[in-house]
This record gives C-alpha cells, structure tokens and sequence, in this order.
C-alpha cells in the first residue's frame, strides 16, 4: 500500500501553528481533523527537531524525515521565509525525492496565500482561507490515491519486496537520493 | 496599407512595442492599494468601490492617448467597432487578455465584457466579513478606466460590474452601457 | 524651409502650447501690452481687434485655432466624420494640422514650400505630447493656461526633435 499523507501543518517563523490538518480517514468531520490533539503533537515534535537540525541547513531546504513516531512518517521542510513545512506519512513504500514535488505545491499554495492583498502575514493566526483549503486538500488527494502510482514516480520498483525495516519513534537522518538505505515503518495502517 | 483588424493590431502592439512587467508586480500593487482603501474607508465597500472607479478614471483619460499613439488606427464606427478595440487592443496590451464580447441589447448600445482570466484578482480572496463578497468589486478600477478612456474619445459611457468569481460567481462580467455621443466642444465666446 | 509657429490646442479649445521660431510676418505684441488689464474683458471682446495693429499672442491663437476649427468642420460636414484636412496655403506662408482621437489639435505654421508634415506632427503627439505630458503622473490631467504642457522635457524634446529636421533652417 503507497504511503498516504496524514498530516499537513505549516508551522510559523515563531514555531506558531499557521495550518495543522489531519488526513485521517478516520477522522469523519472536517473540526475533528483540525483539532485532533495527536497530530498538533506529531507537529509540534516535528519543531524540535527542525530547531535541533538548523544549525547544519541552509534556508529553503529540505529536512527529510525528522522522526517516526505511532506508524507516522515525519517529514519537513523549511523556506527561506523560516515558514516550516510538515508532512506526516502513513506506513508504506519508501518515500523518495518525489516527497520535494509535494513540499514545492505546498510551498506554492502558501505563496499563494500570502500573495492575497487581504491576507495579513503579520498576523499570528492560523490560516482561514479556504482557498488555501481547497489546494492543499487538492494535492493531498492527489497524492493518497487519484493518481496513478506510475505518475508519482515512486522510488520502489513495482513488485521489489517492500522493505520492512521496523522503525519506531527514531529520529534518523534522511537523503533523498535514490539509494538511499529504504525508510518505511510496518506499524498500525 | 490593408486595414487591421482589432486583434492584429493589439497582437502587434503587444508583441513589439510593449515593455513587459512582470505580472505578480502588478496584481500586489494592485491588492495592496484596495488592501489599503479597504483600511482607509474602514470596509466601506461601497466607498472603496467609487474611489477605485475614480483612479480608474485619471488613468483611463491618460491610458487612451497611449493607444492612440502606439495604435495609429483610425476612429471606430460604430459601438460594436468601440467594443472590439477595447477588448483585442485596449485590454491585449496592457493586461494581455481579451475578454469576451457577449449580450449586446437591441439597440446596440449595451454590450458584456466577460473575463476569463483577470491577471489583477490573481492570488484574491475576499475578506471573510460577509460584506465584501456583497459589496466590493475588487477589480471596479477597470470600469472607471473604461469610462475615462472612451470619454476622451467623445463616448459617454457607464460600465460596472455584474458579477465576479470572487464573489462566488460562474464568471466576471462587466456591463458597458453607451449612455451618449459627447459633441465637440466649441470655443468659449463663440457664436 | 522654415517652421514658423507651432500650437496645441485641447479638446476644451484652449491653446495649451505655443511656440515661435522665425516670424517673418509682423512682429507680436507681448500679450502683457493689451490696454485693457481686464483677462475677463479679453476673452469676452469677440475676439481679436479688427485693423491692422500689431496682435497678441492670445489674439493670433483664436484667430489660428478659429480658422483650423471652422475648416475642420467643414470638411466633416462635407465629406464625413472620419474625413481631416492636412494643410492649406497662402501665398506668405502653409499651415499643417493634425487631430487626435481625443481632439488634441496640433498646428504648425511653416513656409509655403514644406510639405509631408502631417507625420511630423503625429510623432510630436505620440513620442513628445504622450510621453512627457500625458504620462507624467505630476501632470495634471487638464492643461488650463497650459500647466504641466509647458514643462521642461517636453520642450527641450520638441527643439532637439524639430532642430535637425530639413524644414527647420
């Protein structure tokens, strides 16, 4: 099963939560996927380890896998901006460099967002915008399942054994190079 | 030399004598100044709308001796003849789009504009106040452009928008009414 | 070949650019001359006074602007709207007109041997008119008495433009 994306956050330039939204499929209502406290906690670790990386990263750059914790793959990236990407994986096949497409849409959409005249980016609030909503849901969607497993250019060959390397609640380093020793979690899915 | 149509002429100006500027430049200059009026007139839509059109206005009559002046074409015609120049030519070169022409009334002297593509709402969404979305029209500076370039060329008109994607609508139309033919105006003293 | 006098005249038919080069013909009286102090009393006279004393400046822009808009609208009427007259010639001297879109006038009075001046003025419009007045954002929109018409980029443009030109001697 291909790794489906569970939780999106954006994070602040002062770690303030901008967009927190799980994608839990068993999360029915749309308030229960802002407020489910366990996702706010996966993003909030998720600023830990941005802030224990930072020294050795250059702005606008990818911070691969920050952690696994509870079957869920952490993901981040930051922009020049110090605005923190956070992208939480379900179990499943490895996650490769195409995870940058993904980040680079994101980043676009709240570009997008902050190109809005009316949008006060001084603002500590969380993101209302629904237009903003509607893109992001829009290229999680597309991620999780309504393409084709060809167009994501997945790093694992079809067929190729999934690798099972348990991995649980460890903060690992991560490269996006293709050969890169495979990542993948067989907890809870 | 053969007569050009509306749409060559504006493909022409726009591809040789046009100096580009890079469009997001324009959309958040433009944002930012209804941002600002939006502040000013602390959400008075109705106000913000009128002090668009008025801007559009002052660079309506500038704008339309630009055209004149890179287009070298001749007067129009008729109405419809004004309609075409304002969509293949006015709005081909400053905004490179051509909106759509449709709905003329009988009589000819009401036409619609429809947007498909309008590079100044690019990236905007309303304030979530339940006003805006009933009172703004966000783009209103092109119908005070609109009046104040065809004034100039002795048409009164009144343009203004029906509708915007904005607000939830299908599409952007704006509404052009010729309300008369200004008659040139004669020296001060003379019988 | 000669220029000898050149206008603008705006839609509201005012004179809002004037321009002397060589004036072979009788010499100008300085507009600050007139007898009459009065501005009011001026424009309300019916015009310039009738014999043969030296005219104004104010003067010789009515007379020039009520020639070319009384033969303007003859030939309108005669031939169509989208009808102009280009030029008409006595035996002193040929005056070339052109008209915007906008009823801008420009009027430039030479000697009677020039011809093709019609493209001339139609650059001064588009390269010198539009690019110094009409977008300069300080200029006002109207030019009353010629404010913002008058101003140093645009003049300096129209003698560096007209200066090298073969009618210009």
């Amino acid at each position: 099963m291909p790794s489906a994306i569970r939780l999106l956050a954006l994070m602040g330039r002062e770690n303030n939560p901008l967009y927190v939204r799980s994608f839990d499929p068993t999360l029915s209502t749309e308030d229960d996927q802002k407020t489910d406290l366990r996702y706010h906690f996966l993003a909030h670790i998720a600023l830990d380890v941005f802030a224990a990386r930072l020294p050795t990263k250059s702005a606008d750059s990818d911070f691969g896998l920050l952690f696994v914790q509870d079957g869920i793959a952490i993901y981040g990236w930051m922009t020049n901006t110090g605005v923190k990407i956070i992208l939480g994986f379900s179990s499943g096949e490895v996650i490769g460099s195409e995870i940058r497409s993904i980040f680079r849409a994101i980043h676009f959409a709240y570009i997008s967002l902050v190109c809005n005249a009316f949008y006060d980016v001084d603002e500590r609030q969380p993101i209302t915008s629904r237009k903003f909503d509607i893109s992001v849901r829009r290229i999680v969607e597309a991620w999780n399942g309504t393409t084709p497993p060809a167009a994501r250019s997945v790093s694992v060959l079809p067929g190729s054994p999934k690798p099972a390397t348990p991995v649980e609640n460890v903060v690992m380093s991560y490269s996006d190079s293709r050969t890169a020793t495979p990542v993948a979690q067989t907890t809870v899915s | 030399m053969a007569v050009r149509t509306p749409r060559q002429i504006g493909e022409d100006v726009w591809k040789t004598r046009i100096e580009k500027v890079n469009a997001e430049l324009v959309t958040l200059t433009y944002g930012s100044v209804v941002a600002q009026l939006c502040k000013d007139f602390t959400n008075d839509y109705i106000q913000v709308n009128e002090q668009l059109d008025k801007m559009g206005y002052n660079i309506g009559i500038r704008l339309i001796e630009d055209i004149l002046a890179r287009t070298n074409s001749e007067r129009c015609r008729s109405f419809k003849d004004t309609a075409e120049m304002i969509s293949k030519v006015g709005f081909k070169i400053f905004l490179n789009i051509t909106p759509a022409i449709l709905n003329w009334s009988q009589d000819n002297k009401q036409f619609s504009l429809i947007f498909d593509d309008n590079p100044l709402s690019d990236f905007v969404e309303l304030p979530d106040d339940g006003k805006a979305i009933n009172e703004l029209w966000y783009s209103n500076i092109l119908c005070g452009v609109l009046r104040g370039a065809l004034e100039m060329v002795q048409l009164q008109v009144e343009a203004k928008f029906v509708s915007d994607v904005l607000r939830g609508d299908d599409t952007t139309e704006m509404r052009v009414t010729l309300i008369r033919v200004l008659e040139d105006e004669m020296p001060v003293g003379d019988e | 070949m000669t220029i000898y006098s050149f206008w603008i005249f705006d839609r509201h038919c005012e004179c809002i650019y004037h321009k002397d080069f060589k004036r072979p013909m009788r010499q100008l009286r300085p507009t600050s001359a007139l007898s009459s102090t009065d501005p009011k009393q001026r424009n309300t006279s019916g015009g310039p006074p009738k014999g043969s004393g030296p005219l104004t400046v104010d003067d010789e822009s009515k007379l020039v602007f009520g020639v070319v808009f009384s033969l303007r609208n003859m030939v309108k009427k005669l031939s169509g709207d989208q009808e102009s007259f280009f030029s008409f010639k006595t035996t002193k001297y040929k005056l070339h007109f052109f008209e915007t879109q906008t009823n801008l006038r420009f009027v430039m009075v030479t000697d009677t041997r020039v011809d093709g001046v019609r493209p001339i003025l139609e650059q001064i419009y588009a390269g010198l008119y539009v690019e110094y007045v009409v977008k300069n954002p300080l200029s006002p929109p109207e030019h009353p008495g010629g404010e913002g018409v008058n101003n140093e980029l645009f003049t300096l443009g129209l003698d560096r433009f007209l200066r090298p030109l073969s009618i210009f001697e």
